[in-house]
């Protein structure tokens, strides 16, 4: 899995690049963990370049709702296909982000 | 009678073996002409299957056996180990209503495997646990 990174306005937008499953998961856990270990908590993960992710990727991402919480940040999702979206949807986890129609919007949300 | 198109793959119940397979299942996919959105819930519910097993099942080979067919309008994809019998349809439902504070996301792929599919059934035979996912290539019916 590639994982691109850029850094906007003191926002960090991470954008996975293809599956998010139980073989490329612990690849983007330890991604995200690094932002938060550098201090960063205004966080958006672009889903534009993600195919579909499973169960193994959710408890990547309830990780690091979790820790938004807790560090009183900001974290915001875009750009899911109707395939991210349906899994968001049945796993209950719609309620527990904020999730954006495009990039740009997620960045805006993320500022705010 | 329509045609049946099949593809089968034994893999070592690993997570290498689970790549192995959703590779493979890529693969049959686009051989096959398969919709992007049916492809995404094969490989969602596939990874979660397998992964469960290469962490849980302990198949006495060592084995998974997967097997891919088209057969006219209809999509089986069916996973076969000879682990102690496992019925993982069983599993109390995933909490998917909690606050994020209290929300885990134990069961939550099993739910997914249960809810994304238009069937799934387990059985035991011959010593064997089987698991068949089965969907349609299209929901239109006329052209099944």
């Amino acid at each position: 899995m590639t994982i691109n990174e850029s850094h906007e306005a003191g926002v960090v937008v991470v954008s996975p690049q293809g599956r998010i499953d139980s073989t490329t998961s612990a690849i983007l856990e330890r991604h995200l963990q690094g932002i938060a270990a550098a201090g960063q908590t205004r966080i958006v993960v672009d889903f534009s370049g993600v195919d579909y992710i499973s169960s193994a990727g959710l408890r990547v991402l309830l990780a690091l709702a979790k820790r938004g919480r807790e560090q009183k940040g900001r974290v915001v999702l875009s750009a899911m296909n109707d395939s991210v979206r349906q899994v968001f949807e049945l796993a209950g986890f719609v309620a527990l982000f904020t999730i954006a129609p495009t990039r740009a919007e997620a960045l805006q949300s993320a500022m705010a | 009678m329509p045609e049946v198109y099949l593809h089968r793959v034994t893999v070592p119940a690993s997570a290498d073996g689970v790549r192995q397979t959703l590779d493979e299942f890529e693969q049959f996919s686009r051989t096959r002409g398969l919709s992007d959105e049916l492809r995404r819930r094969i490989l969602v519910a596939l990874d979660e299957v397998l992964s469960n097993i290469a962490r849980h099942g302990q198949p006495a080979d060592g084995l998974v056996r997967v097997e891919f067919k088209v057969a006219g309008n209809r999509l089986d994809v069916s996973v076969e180990d000879d682990a102690p019998p496992f019925n993982p349809l069983d599993a109390p439902s995933a909490d998917t209503v909690s606050p994020l504070e209290q929300r885990k996301a134990g069961g939550v792929g099993i739910e997914l495997v249960r809810t994304l599919l238009e069937n799934v059934r387990y059985e035991h035979t011959g010593g064997r646990n089987r698991l068949t996912l089965t969907d349609r290539l299209t929901r239109h019916t006329d052209q099944s």
